[in-house]
């Protein structure tokens, strides 16, 4: 590109509203610039060791980790089988920069603030105008429920879920209105970005964005043809152009379920075989966790638990100025011009209000009926979905800021969006706020996190053959005092006498060899590692270490641990996690969908600049 | 006639403007739901389960409760007809439990309804005069204005809170009336006065007493017809006795002022911790609205303007300990059972004043500055929309009353059987209703018919950790007192008394039966029924 060129994609790009929302969103990111850690916060300590165990994958070369090995005291667990990668991939890419595991993960929340601002800036630019678009995303960056993820909670996944968010809404929004290639490719990126920070959001807000998807259609569907107009010979064609334009939003789900396969489709069809017990009930009873309706408008905000009852040690506000802002909007809502803006309106604020119930004792039953929404373990956690409507409809009170009218041109509108503005961040303020304290198990590290794990009942998850969550293990002892886990193999299970000889000779996060000698066929090895599927055992001759045969695993001991029948003689036994059916699908899905996007958007780039030359 | 407040002249550049900004048809009804919703936010502590823990405490329960039984004035309380809680919020609130409702969930909505009714009013009244922008700002700074967060959430006082309620209504009705004196308006304008004095008797008859003084000061005498009849009302209250602590309790003038906030009651000398503050939005707002009006060529309407300027100010100074004399001159102290009191009219008088900024500078109108002037009366006192709040459930009346209903019993239970050698637990919780100054010891007794002690257990609260002289008004104390039943005592007819004696000179504080409450078995009756005659507090 000539230096022309980049001057002017620049000047293109260049925006001073979206520099003026980056640049106060960083009283968001206060806390964050101290140098310690809110250790204190909920899913403080998780996010740090997610990062931490993700990390030891990665060194191991492992570019898509599944088993983190030392989870569930070094049993080991496939969390990132289950659980959304992508703030840990973000998080690892700062910390292979050279930062630390507590300061990329503080690098990540910054990130997810700066983002969520920048894209709910986007999205409403086109339909609120600059300082509209400029108030809503400061109203996202700082509504409440953002504070209590990012320093009550420190949820990570959640808040970077929260910063694709705005980006989804855009790209959907974009490709019913105005649907392009690049529309749908940006609405399926979104999309499946989405899916990779948090399947949880992700699951809570599909129908959500379906509906979204829906009503947009419904309106184009209007535009062309009103409805009062309709008759019944109206009614197959309309069906068909309802169709037909829903289907950008169609295909853009679908690139984004196809760009996504990777983690999605495994983690669907295999977590039935880890045990969910554990995070359903007892504390996650989310039965315990309705939101009392004066909690939605009290000042109250603490850094305790969500527990029974109406005294929880959080704050479960709206926001005072979100939520008048938001009333204030449906007094604003006919002076809007753009038909867009007043549909997003509209749906915006029917959507809080929906949500908003679901969170709250009433929507009980439907919680009881519908069964998935029982993983949301928190009735409170819609108010992630709440957030981008909420904050959204903040702008209308400066969207609808009409014509400058004959006195009002000594008071100039920049006065009152930073009226505007000045009272949104004021409303937070008071808490963009964290409980800074040292971590009490210690420097990040492996006994750091038995420490931690022994103070998290929940953090230790186990597949369905566990019959007993363990409390401890003999690989915990060992990191406690400093030492290396050499080998995974029971040796307290294998006799090393006469009948059996074991010797482990490599190994990894993922695989372990074994040398092994049986007297007869009536021997086994035992590992210290939990089955799960994926866990495939060789019997490998001893020499050329070629594969003779599968071995049969089976499971042992109230741990369900991976046991390995050997055959007589001298062997390699070689154990190994291994892509399952469901993940080489999950695989080859998204990179037949990754080069689909990649090779469509050449495509296009290769035409347009042809039709600009014939042009 | 000149309207009040004033109407758009049709003749001026600045009415040519304000008539194409201020749609003629009012729509109002959604801007009137905006408030509502807005309004939430000062109601919707009353949801929660419980009952807000104010300087009345359980008072507005029990007295509810006694509507129906006793009658008003009985269930006034102590303070009167004058000073007491006015049938109408009694009435409404035993209304309510007829439909089902708890008598503390009846009062919570009785609260809520008041400061939601206060907005309403104001808001009808305004909008379509001024414009439904100029009316909701009003409204909402009304509705937000500390004085009456602190009536509903920190003193508790139903009575005033529906008054504060209904001093849009009764203004309304006297200006509708004054812009055009017909028969029928004069009688909703007594009407109006009337459902106000219902309210709080002496409130009422004091904003009569302002009205009438705004109204010689701007030369609307017709205005002041419909007065008429608050006039013997006045005399007659006037010649009332005066509360015996009301000139304990002048606020300073730092803390109109002032930012702090606290949900203690109030207390005499300028330690009190009760808030008093005018608020800082109102006032700018108003200030703001004071400026533009008094600078405003031509000067239509002024006259009205500075004698509400000039009412508000003396107002306040009557709150203040330099306007003692006036009280003691005048004794019209005797409608009001704190000087502070005054400070509700200052405080709609203040919303007025942040309506008429906005009804006199159109920029304001705009989207963007409405948000922002709505914004800010909630902004400024968010942080005060945390009440004290108990999850005691009270009976319909005190299980017992102390001194000159200074504690209440709220209620009780045994743990034990009351039998020779049993050892019996009495968890007990009172609450203060007014100051105490000594000390005073509890004492439970277990007795026969033939009133000989077979248990006992005399000690100050708390194991003299918390004495009575430092309790505060509205504060629930929780004690548990244990004894022995000796083992020589009769097998039946035993039963327990307690009470309150100053261990300096042995004398027992009055109560139910005389010096002592009997208490029934395990826990009070199911259905504890308030003593009519002297025993509602």
């Amino acid at each position: 590109m000539s230096m022309a060129g980049m001057k002017r994609l620049a000047a293109r790009l260049w925006d001073p509203y979206l520099a003026l929302v980056l640049l106060l969103s960083l009283f968001a990111l206060g806390p964050l610039l101290n140098p310690g850690y809110f250790w204190g916060a909920h899913d403080a300590r998780h996010s740090v060791y997610f990062l931490f165990e993700f990390d030891r994958s990665i060194q191991e070369g492992i570019l898509y980790p599944r088993w983190s090995p030392d989870f569930a005291f070094g049993y080991g667990y496939p969390f990132f089988n289950i659980y959304a990668p992508l703030a840990f991939y973000i998080g690892e890419g700062f910390h292979l920069l050279g930062m630390g595991f507590v300061e990329a993960v503080k690098a990540v929340f910054g990130l997810s603030v700066l983002l969520s601002g920048a894209g709910m800036y986007l999205f409403l630019r086109r339909r609120f105008g600059r300082a509209g678009a400029l108030l809503s995303a400061l109203a996202y960056v700082y509504i409440p429920y953002h504070l209590f993820d990012l320093y009550v909670r420190a949820a990570l996944a959640e808040s970077l879920a929260l910063a694709v968010l705005p980006f989804v809404l855009w790209g959907f929004h974009e490709a019913v209105m105005r649907p392009d290639w690049g529309s749908i490719a940006g609405a399926g990126m979104a999309y499946a970005a989405l899916m990779l920070s948090s399947n949880l959001i992700t699951l809570m807000f599909t129908p959500v964005l379906a509906l979204y998807v829906l009503f947009l259609v419904l309106c184009r569907l209007n535009d062309g043809q009103p409805f009062r107009g309709w008759s019944t010979a109206s009614i197959l064609p309309g069906a068909a152009h309802l169709v037909h334009l829903a289907v950008p939003a169609l295909l853009a789900l679908l690139l984004g379920l196809g760009l996504s396969a990777i983690f999605w489709l495994p983690a669907i069809l295999e977590q039935p075989y880890v045990r969910a017990d554990q995070w359903l009930a007892g504390t996650y009873d989310y039965h315990d966790d309705f939101v009392y309706f004066f909690q939605l408008f009290s000042p109250y905000w603490g850094f305790g638990v969500s527990g029974a009852g109406p005294d929880d040690g959080v704050g479960f506000q709206l926001g005072a100025a979100h939520l008048a802002l938001a009333f204030l909007a449906l007094l604003f809502l006919g002076r809007l011009k753009d038909a867009g803006a007043r549909r997003f309106v509209a749906f915006a604020l029917a959507a809080t209000a929906i949500l908003v119930f679901m969170t709250t004792a009433p929507a009980a039953a439907i919680w009881e009926r519908i069964s998935f929404a029982r993983f949301a373990q928190f009735p409170w956690r819609y108010f992630s979905l709440v957030a981008p409507f909420l904050a959204g409809v903040a702008g209308v009170a400066l969207a609808a800021h009409g014509p400058a009218g004959e006195e009002e041109q000594h008071w100039p509108a920049w006065a009152a969006t930073a009226l505007l503005v000045g009272l949104v961040l004021f409303s937070s303020y008071p808490y963009v706020r964290a409980e800074i304290r040292e971590p009490a198990e210690g420097p990040v590290s492996l006994a750091g996190l038995m420490r931690f794990q022994r103070t998290a009942d929940e953090m230790t998850g186990a597949t369905i053959w566990t019959k007993e969550i363990p409390k401890w293990s003999p690989m915990a002892d060992l990191f406690i005092n400093g030492q290396d886990v050499t080998t995974r193999v029971d040796y307290s299970w294998v006799p090393q006498n006469e009948i059996l000889a074991v010797d482990s000779r490599e190994m990894s996060s993922v695989h372990e060899k074994v040398w092994v000698w049986a007297v007869d066929d009536q021997q086994a090895v035992r590992f210290y590692r939990f089955y799960y599927p994926g866990w495939k055992a060789y019997i490998l001759d001893e020499n050329t270490e070629e594969v003779l045969a599968e071995a049969p695993i089976e499971t042992t001991g109230p741990y369900g641990l991976i046991t390995v029948p050997v055959p007589q003689g001298r062997h390699i036994l070689l154990l190994r996690f291994e892509d399952t059916p469901p993940r080489r699908a999950g695989k080859a899905i998204s990179a037949v969908s990754l080069a689909g996007l990649a090779a469509l958007t050449l495509l296009r780039a290769i035409l347009m600049r042809g039709g600009r030359r014939h042009d | 006639m000149a309207g009040w407040p004033p109407r758009i002249r049709a003749n001026s550049a600045r009415a040519r403007f304000e008539m194409n900004t201020v749609p003629k048809e009012h729509k109002i009804f959604l801007p009137l739901c905006i408030f509502l919703l807005l309004g939430l936010f000062a109601v919707a502590p009353l949801t929660r389960p419980g009952f807000p823990s104010t300087a009345a405490g359980f008072r507005p329960v029990w007295r509810a409760a006694a509507f129906w039984a006793c009658g008003w004035p009985a269930a006034a309380g102590p303070e009167g007809i004058l000073r007491g809680d006015g049938p109408l919020p009694l009435a409404l609130t035993a209304l309510l439990t007829v439909s089902g409702m708890s008598t503390p969930a009846a009062v919570k909505a009785a609260f809520a309804l008041a400061y939601l009714l206060a907005g309403v009013f104001l808001f009808l009244w305004l909008a379509p005069r001024w414009g439904k922008e100029a009316a909701l700002v009003a409204a909402v700074v009304y509705a937000f204005a500390p004085y009456r967060l602190s009536v509903s959430y920190v003193a508790g006082g139903l009575g005033e809170a529906w008054a504060l309620a209904l001093y849009p209504l009764a203004a309304w009705a006297l200006d509708t009336f004054r812009h055009r004196a017909t028969w029928r308006r004069g009688v909703l304008a007594i009407a109006a006065w009337g459902l106000l004095a219902f309210s709080q008797p002496g409130l009422a008859l004091f904003f009569a007493l302002c009205a009438g003084l705004f109204f010689l000061l701007a030369g609307e005498y017709k205005a002041l017809i419909p007065l008429a009849p608050a006039l013997p009302l006045l005399l007659w209250g006037a010649f009332q006795p005066i509360a015996a602590d009301f000139s304990d309790h002048y606020p300073y003038l730092f803390q109109l002022f002032s930012a702090a906030w606290s949900t203690a009651p109030s207390a005499p000398g300028w330690m009190d911790e009760m808030p008093f503050q005018l608020g800082l939005v109102p006032l700018v707002l108003a200030g703001l609205g004071a400026a533009t009006l008094l600078s405003r060529r031509p000067a239509a309407g002024t006259r009205r303007w500075a004698a509400l300027m000039a009412g508000l100010i003396l107002l306040v100074v009557l709150s203040l300990r330099v306007g003692d004399g006036f009280w003691k001159i005048s004794h019209l102290a005797s409608l009001l059972s704190y000087p502070w009191q005054v400070l509700g009219i200052v405080t709609f008088g203040l919303a007025l004043l942040s309506g008429a900024a906005v009804r006199e500078i159109p920029a304001l109108r705009t989207p963007a500055w409405l948000a922002g002037l709505v914004l800010l009366p909630l902004l400024a006192v968010y942080g005060y929309l945390m009440p004290a709040w108990t999850t005691i459930e009270p009976h319909a009346a005190p299980v017992g009353l102390f001194g000159e209903h200074q504690i209440a019993l709220v209620d009780y239970r045994f743990e034990g059987t009351l039998q020779p050698g049993e050892h019996i637990a009495l968890d007990v919780v009172w609450q203060d209703l007014r100051p105490l100054e000594a000390d005073y010891t509890v004492f439970v007794q277990a007795l026969d018919s033939a009133n000989t002690i077979w248990g006992q257990r005399d000690i100050q609260p708390r194991e003299g950790e918390l004495p009575t002289s430092t309790w505060q008004p509205g504060q629930i104390i929780t004690d548990t007192y244990a004894f022995d039943v000796e083992r020589g005592a009769p097998a039946g007819g035993l039963h327990v008394i307690m009470g309150f004696y100053d261990v300096n000179t042995g004398q027992r504080l009055p109560a139910n039966a005389g010096d002592h409450v009997l208490l029934t078995f395990p826990s009070p009756a199911d259905a504890v029924v308030p003593a009519c005659a002297g025993g509602i507090p």
